[in-house]
């Protein structure tokens, strides 16, 4: 019998949805035989006699999560999210240059520097990569700080408020499409698989339109309808990045798969798990069965 | 213009410099934070297979105070005790933010904890973010030290050389503020954080200097200078 940390917070517990997930997960785990306990940031330093951490609050380089991360990878403690990984997914500039340096299908993508904010600039990325053009500030979650440039004024404007928060900006040619595949992965092998079905009047998987915060919906797909370029996009990227637990954004086209974004802490509990019921077991097995196995951090 | 004046000039703000040393490129910035030019260059450099010092992993780990001590604590270098909170602190103590828009170079001494409340409700923006301290015994001192290359100029204490070249070998950040807690003549380590050019000595920079003044290349917009 292991004992398996859940590193929460106020935030994720305030959700129902969240919190029936996290009750899900602790059911699995005492079914497996293993005792769970939920920890909070003020008791952070429990997690050190845990045998597994499984991370369940937003993630961030800089944030508390981070710090549980960093602190069982650093007592060897197997760890979803894995620092690398939060380091890597947190930052779209990084995350992309590990996509491109693994030769996965991206749009055209380019990371912009102050110098690079200019109208001349925009104009050369509208005629090459058409209209409109996708902004984002590398720290970008859940859709915030991502968005759609339709014209020079508009470019220049998100631009220079997202030079605000960092150094460099990621600019995209725009894909379109009515739903976005989200590819669940764990130690480099399918977990799930769903839609994400856009919200109409926007182009993310949550927006705020005429001051209304509207979600996408979730349509789980097994694994035999998955579209094999689908798959292989999503399995492909999520090894760019490590061996641990990613939710893939892909959008499909009709000259292939894109992979929009790999994400690390995925959401799984809006209906992901609907024809995966044993995601919570893969997860606890990984983590305290079989030690995450590939998961290193390489800052250690 | 006088040899100072010169120097003056030469590490203007914002200015990176690559210096090719033990097989590797240094990036020595006065920035080095998450999503700076100096931390992307890293990143860029790392990604093109190139061997860079410091890597972005050790940025980030220098630079969250409960990371950072962590680490040292580790590696056997003497720190400073850490909770991590919402809403209370037990004074005396340090304070630093723990989010997305904190930095380690902004710490708040708090000597009671009424005093603590305003600190905290400022860092922590009114509750939403957790905050980590670090408890004062009475009498003791904060001292700040800045590092170049693992060295130290301003203090002569030999521990707190000593310290310092071991954080330098453990995160191997080429310019760094160091923030000591001092007492009854023994240190611990309190936090890292960034130093601007414009609050390093004449003599820091005269050792910076040094460093750079072999092989060096100031940083032109948009290219990595290989030097």
């Amino acid at each position: 019998m292991s004992n398996l940390g859940v590193f929460v917070n106020r935030q994720t517990l305030s959700n129902a949805e969240q919190l029936s997930a996290l009750l899900k997960c602790r059911d699995a785990a005492e079914d497996m035989g293993h005792t769970v306990d939920f920890i909070f940031p003020e008791e952070i330093k429990r997690l050190l006699k845990m045998d597994g951490l499984f991370i369940r609050t937003n993630t961030d380089p800089m944030n508390v999560a981070f710090v549980a991360s960093k602190m069982a990878s650093l007592h060897n403690i197997p760890v979803v999210d894995d620092p690398a990984s939060i380091q890597i997914c947190a930052d779209k500039v990084n995350m992309y240059y590990h996509l491109i340096k693994n030769n996965v299908k991206i749009p055209k993508t380019a990371f912009l520097k102050k110098k690079d904010i200019t109208i001349g600039h925009a104009k050369v990325m509208f005629d090459n990569w058409g209209t409109p053009l996708i902004l984002k500030e590398p720290s970008t979650c859940f859709s915030a700080r991502v968005e759609k440039a339709r014209d020079q004024a508009d470019f220049m404007k998100t631009a220079n408020r997202f030079m605000k928060l960092s150094d460099w900006i990621v600019v995209q040619q725009f894909i379109s499409s009515r739903y976005d595949w989200r590819i669940g992965v764990l130690g480099g092998e399918l977990l799930y698989a769903c839609k994400y079905m856009i919200p109409p009047d926007t182009f993310k998987i949550q927006a705020e339109v005429n001051g209304h915060l509207v979600y996408c919906t979730t349509e789980s797909v097994p694994m035999a309808k998955i579209p094999p370029p689908v798959l292989e996009a999503g399995l492909k990227a999520a090894r760019a990045i490590g061996n641990g637990l990613y939710g893939v954004d892909i959008k499909e086209c009709e000259d292939g798969a894109y992979v929009i974004e790999v994400n690390d802490n995925p959401s799984l509990e809006s209906g992901e798990d609907g024809c995966y019921p044993k995601i919570y077991n893969r997860i606890v097995e990984f983590l305290l069965e079989k030690g995450a196995p590939g998961i290193k951090d390489a800052n250690n | 213009m006088t040899a100072h004046d010169r120097k003056d000039r030469f590490f203007k703000e914002d200015s990176i410099f690559t210096v090719s040393m033990d097989d590797s490129m240094h990036v020595v910035s006065e920035n080095h934070f998450y999503k700076s030019e100096a931390y992307y260059t890293v990143v860029r450099n790392e990604m093109s297979g190139i061997n860079t010092v410091p890597s972005s992993g050790q940025v980030i780990e220098a630079y969250v105070v409960p990371i950072c001590l962590e680490k040292a604590k580790l590696s056997g270098i003497n720190v400073s005790d850490w909770e991590i909170s919402y809403q209370y602190a037990s004074a005396p103590c340090v304070i630093y933010g723990l989010n997305y828009f904190s930095t380690p170079s902004e710490y708040f001494v708090v000597k009671d904890e009424e005093a603590a409340k305003d600190v905290i409700k400022h860092v922590t923006n009114k509750g939403k973010y957790p905050f980590c301290y670090q408890k004062l015994v009475e009498g003791a001192n904060i001292v700040a030290v800045t590092s170049v290359f693992g060295k130290v100029v301003e203090n002569d204490d030999h521990d707190v050389a000593e310290m310092i070249a071991n954080v330098y070998r453990l995160f191997k950040i080429p310019l760094f503020s160091a923030i000591l807690i001092e007492y009854d003549g023994k240190y611990s380590l309190s936090s890292l954080g960034p130093v601007r050019y414009s609050k390093l000595t004449r003599r820091e920079k005269h050792l910076l200097g040094e460093y750079l003044q072999s092989r060096w290349a100031p940083f032109t917009e948009g290219e990595t200078q290989n030097v």
